[in-house]
Order: structure tokens, then sequence, then C-alpha cells
């Protein structure tokens, strides 16, 4: 029962300063690490522009290394920087022959986010779903919420009890529509200060798509397949997503962000939910966050990870106009984090950037930590030797040495000695 | 000898332990009653919409009573012992010393539990009347940590409390801070599901750590 005890001890131990040391060593080299650069781009040179900070100082470039001041920099954006231009008098009149004014550019702005954490996080299974066409100016919260399981019930707040004639209604939709529950992804955006109301997207229990709105009190369920046209309905049978986003914008025109079985990004644009692949090489939804920008003339998106910069621009069509990739500079490769991996055998978070779930999210030191763990097993051991202590009930604080490295070797001098 | 052991521990806490309990539910009828006091003065949209969306829950105050609990219970029940050594005699008895100091564990877990049960049937039920069944499950994955983390506390400090020697409980005062922080990690709704196996058997393998304190402590470290 000691020894168990002692086990007990030495892992909670290991946990601990596992959990602990890193953080603490990280606090102590704590700088301003090099980031990514802010990108945008250029309806007026046809590519990407950047914005790095180098050395506490910003610098406005192009692709190649080229400079620019901020006020061409500023000229070369007049869609991000409009504002700006006009108050300066330096307001292209119209670019590309269309003709550019505040209200239009605003109008066709757009931007949305996805990050990893996302795709992974706790909710609540209660969503309000807003009546999409009220008649009134502003939308408003409903009184109930959706519960949608092994049915579809709303329940009422006022009451906490279901309403059982609309649940009915909608149970019928549901029905009529061939939906499959339980559903296994529900996306909608139930914030009331958005342009309009987009509804619902689900996915049922056997990966086809709905479209789930609230019409003058009426449900609307469109299995999507069967709306779109007869050339794309393959195409979204096969689908089977995983995550949807829904973010409403003032030009209607991108409906939902969509990861399918395979882990690829689509886009769905327009009133016939036309499918638009995003052709990116470095995406992985579990691991970069993605955003998608856009202006009057292009379709920006950019997907940011921990070491990669892939950028991928497109016309209002949706045709590629523009690639670029960069290697970005790690934490992880800076001298502070090779020392980290090297001194540290792994290190212990209980929340992760990339889950909103907690969990044992353990992550490994690098190979130089072997050596690292092997000199204290050898110290220690040797240590032991000399004062004639060294016996098989060392065992368990050796395998915590070997295992912890100087985790290990800070628990023998800090925890009771063994009998 | 186990009966008489238990009725022991009875005697010594049974004053100390009616008093937590009685507290204990009058505070959780106060959260009841700011709940109910919501309800009066704003919508039950409102209200619901505060859950849904930003994670309000109306026992959220009580989250650092069962750490609080746990290392009260602890010191009722050892700091007497510890005083004047008086764990010898307990140790002494014709029983097995690691069975003696269980027994001990384990009337002070049940009397734990039992202080604690009460008042979370009240905030339960009250829970239940205003909200639906989602909300409970979301009591449930909440509190869960906070009450393993009761647990962990309690046994953290009977660990530290009979640890014999000074230099050490500062390390097990250390080492029980530590862990004991984890259990009170903020999430929303279920975000603890993963976590909490992990997490319960944890608290469960902490069970022997006070074994180990009063192993040195019969040893008569630090005397």
């Amino acid at each position: 029962m000691k020894l168990l005890a002692r086990l007990v001890l030495l892992v909670v131990g290991l946990l601990l300063l596992g959990h602990y040391l890193p953080q603490g060593y990280w606090l102590l080299v704590a700088k301003r690490w090099p980031h990514g650069p802010v990108v945008f781009y250029s309806c007026i040179t046809k590519d990407f522009l950047f914005l790095r900070s180098t050395n506490g100082a910003m610098a406005r470039m192009d692709r190649n290394g080229k400079t620019y001041s901020r006020a061409e920099f500023e000229t070369l954006l007049p869609l991000d920087n409009w504002a700006q231009l006009a108050r300066d008098g330096r307001m292209p009149k119209s670019v590309e022959g269309v003709e550019l004014s505040p209200g239009k550019i605003r109008y066709e702005r757009m931007s949305m986010r996805i990050r990893p954490d996302m795709l992974d996080t706790p909710e609540v299974p209660l969503h309000p779903l807003l009546e999409s066409e009220s008649g009134r100016v502003r939308l408003e919260t409903p009184g109930d919420f959706m519960r949608l399981g092994n049915g579809i019930a709303f329940l009422s707040a006022a009451t906490n009890a279901i309403e059982t004639e609309k649940s009915a209604r909608f149970a019928k939709a549901f029905a009529a529509a061939r939906f499959a529950f339980p559903s296994t992804v529900i996306a909608g955006n139930p914030n009331i200060l958005k342009p309009y109301d987009e509804g619902y997207f689900l996915v049922d229990a056997a990966g086809a798509t709905f479209h789930l709105l609230q019409v003058r009190g009426e449900p609307v369920l469109r299995r999507i397949s069967e709306a779109v046209p007869a050339a794309a309905k393959a195409q979204w049978e096969s689908l089977k997503p995983t995550f949807v986003h829904v973010q409403e914008q003032e030009c209607r025109e991108i409906r939902a962000f969509l990861v399918d079985q395979n882990r690829r990004p689509w886009l769905v644009v327009g009133k016939d939910y036309r499918l638009v692949p995003l052709p990116l090489e470095h995406y992985d939804p579990a691991k970069a966050s993605l955003a998608v920008r856009g202006d009057l003339f292009n379709r920006l998106i950019t997907v940011n990870s921990e070491d990669h910069l892939e950028l991928l621009a497109f016309n209002r069509d949706y045709a590629e106009v523009g690639r670029y990739n960069e290697d970005l500079p790690t934490r992880k490769a800076s001298e502070a984090g090779v020392t980290a991996r090297v001194l540290f055998p792994f290190s212990l978070e209980f929340e992760d950037d990339a889950s909103g779930f907690m969990g044992f999210y353990l992550k490994a030191g690098s190979l130089g930590t072997l050596l690292v763990s092997g000199a204290c097993l050898l110290g220690v051991a040797g240590w032991l030797a000399a004062r004639k202590r060294l016996s098989w009930r060392r065992l368990p604080d050796l395998l915590a040495v070997a295992v912890g490295g100087i985790y290990g070797v800070l628990l023998i001098f800090l925890l009771p000695k063994t009998e | 000898m186990f009966k008489a052991l238990v009725y022991k521990e009875w005697i010594k806490l049974r004053l100390y332990w009616t008093l937590i309990v009685v507290a204990h539910l009058l505070f959780c009828v106060y959260l009841c009653l700011q709940l109910r006091h919501a309800f009066k003065l704003h919508d039950a949209l409102a209200v619901w919409s505060n859950w849904v969306s930003k994670g309000y829950l109306f026992f959220k105050p009580a989250k650092n009573i069962p750490l609080l609990l746990g290392v009260v219970l602890g010191c009722l029940q050892f700091f007497p012992e510890i005083l004047n050594k008086k764990l010898r005699l307990v140790l002494h008895l014709p029983l097995v010393e690691d069975r003696a100091v269980g027994v001990h564990l384990l009337a002070g877990l049940f009397l734990f539990t039992l202080a604690l049960l009460p008042g979370l049937a009240v905030l339960a039920v009250c829970g239940a009347s205003y909200f639906p069944w989602e909300f409970l499950l979301n009591f449930w994955y909440i509190y869960l940590p906070w009450f393993l983390g009761g647990y962990a506390a309690y046994l953290l400090t009977v660990f530290t409390l009979v640890e014999p020697t000074w230099r050490l409980r500062v390390t097990c005062l250390l080492l029980s801070a530590a862990l004991l922080k984890l259990f009170y990690i903020d999430s929303f709704y279920d975000g603890w599901r993963r976590l909490l196996p992990g997490m319960v058997l944890l608290t469960v393998a902490l069970v022997l750590l006070p074994l180990l304190s009063s192993n040195r402590f019969s040893k008569g470290y630090g005397s």
C-alpha cells in the first residue's frame, strides 16, 4: 500500500510539475514573439500586400519585398482605406470602370473567421429560431428555444414547457423532408444584430444537409440536394458536412462556410446554394484558423496555422486570381522554445486553443530531452549509490526521474524520503 | 472496532457537521431566492438567453463551498488528533494502521457527502422548476468537478495535517494548492466532460496520500 501511495504521489507530482514549470518558464522568458503579417489583396496591383511588424516598426510591402510609404499603401488599397482617402481627397472616382461610393464599398465588405476551437466546442443544445420574415425592420428574439434531439420540440421560456402545437407543425415539416434524427450539425447565428436571418443549416443522421427557416411562424425546411440545380445534386449528396458556420453578411452572397467529411473547406454561395471549393493546401480545420474577407472586387481567404500562412484570392466569380504561401516563425523554433523542449520532457495543459473542451493535452519534448533525462537518472542513481541507498525500494523514484527528467529530480528532493 | 471508531468521529464532528449542513442549506435556499428574483424582475426569455449564450448559472456562487468544506472538515476531524499527538492512540489500536486511518477517512468522506447533498438537491429541484433538463445536465457537468475538488481538498488537508515535519508540510501544502486549482478551472456547459473520468480517477487515487503521512507519523518523524 505504501509503495502504491508513493507511486500516486510521484505521478501527481510529475503531472503538476509538467503543468506549472513550463508555464513559469514561459512567464520568465516572455517577449513579443514575431507573428504573421496582416494581409490585403489590392484591387489596383492585383496582388497581395503585407503589413509586417519588424523590430517594433511597421513595414508595408508587397510579396517581392518592395516597401511602400503609408500614403502609397493606402492608395493601393482604396477599398480598405476609403474613409482616409476620402478625407485626404485622394479617393479614386472609379476602379476598373466601377464607380466607387462609400455606401457601395460598405455594402460589399464582408468577413468571417473560423477558429479551430469552433469545430470542437461545448454548447447548450437549445437554439433560438428567429423569424426570418417578421415584417419588422429589426430581427426579434423568439420566446422559445428549439430542441433538436431525437425529434424537434420548442420550449417556452415563460412556462418551461414544450409548445406542443408548434412542435407538431415543425415535426410534420421534418417528416415531409425525410429528416433522419438525430441531427449531427446545427449551425445558425442567433444574434439579432445582423442584417437578416439565414436560419439554421442542419445535417441529419444520414449526412444530408438541410436549411431550416421560420417564415411567418411556419417551418420552411429544404433538403438542399433537392433545392439545387440537377448538376449540383450529387455534389451535395456526397458532402456530409461535419461543420457548418453561418454568419449573415450585408451583401447576402456567402450563405455558409462548411467542412465536409474529408475535412475539405467549402463556401455555400448565392440563392441556389452553389458549392465553391476552397483549394487550400495547408488548411487543417483542427489546427489552423481561416478567415474570409471580401470587398467589391475580390474574396481573400487567409489560413493561419502555427507555422504557416496561406493566402488565396478569388474574383467575384470565385475564380482563383492569386495564391501565396509563407512559413512563419514559431515560438517553438525560437531559442527559448528549443531550450524548453530539451529541458522539459513533457508539458501538460488542461485547455487548448484547438478545442473548447478541457482535457489532458500532453506535449512531448524533443529528442534532446532524452539526454537530459538520462543524465538526471545517472546522476541520481550515482548519488544514491554513493550514499549506499540504492535499493529496489528506490525503483519508483528512479522511474520518476527516467520519465520526468528534471521534474523527477525535483520531486525526489521535495517529497518524503522512501523508507 | 469499526463501529466504535465511526461513532467516535460522529461524536467529535456532529455539532460542527449539523451547523455546516444548516449553513449550506440556507445558502442554497438563498441562491434559489436569487434565481426567483431574477425571474420576477426579468423576462424568463432573458434569463434563459443569458444561460444559453453567456453561461449564466445561478449556482455559481456555490463554486468554492465544496473546497471550503473539504478543508474545514479535514481540519475539524484531524486537528484535534494532531494536537498532543493523540493520533498515536488510534494508530496503536489492535487494528492494521492503514485500516484505522482508512476508517477515519471513510467517516470524513461520508460526512462530507452527506453535508452537501441536501443543499444540492435544493439547487437541482429549483433549477429544474425554471429550466429544462439540459440545465440539470449543465448543473451536473459544472458542479461535479467542484464536488471532486471538495473530496480532494479533504484528503489533501488530512495529508498535510498528519505529515509530522514542517518542511514537508509546506511541500504538501504547495502540492495541494497546485492540484486543487485545477478542479476549479472555469468551463462553459459540458466542457469538463472529457476530463472528468481522469479527475475522478485522480481523486480516488488521492485516498492513498493520507496513509503515507500517517505512516510517517506513526514512525515518529519530527518528534
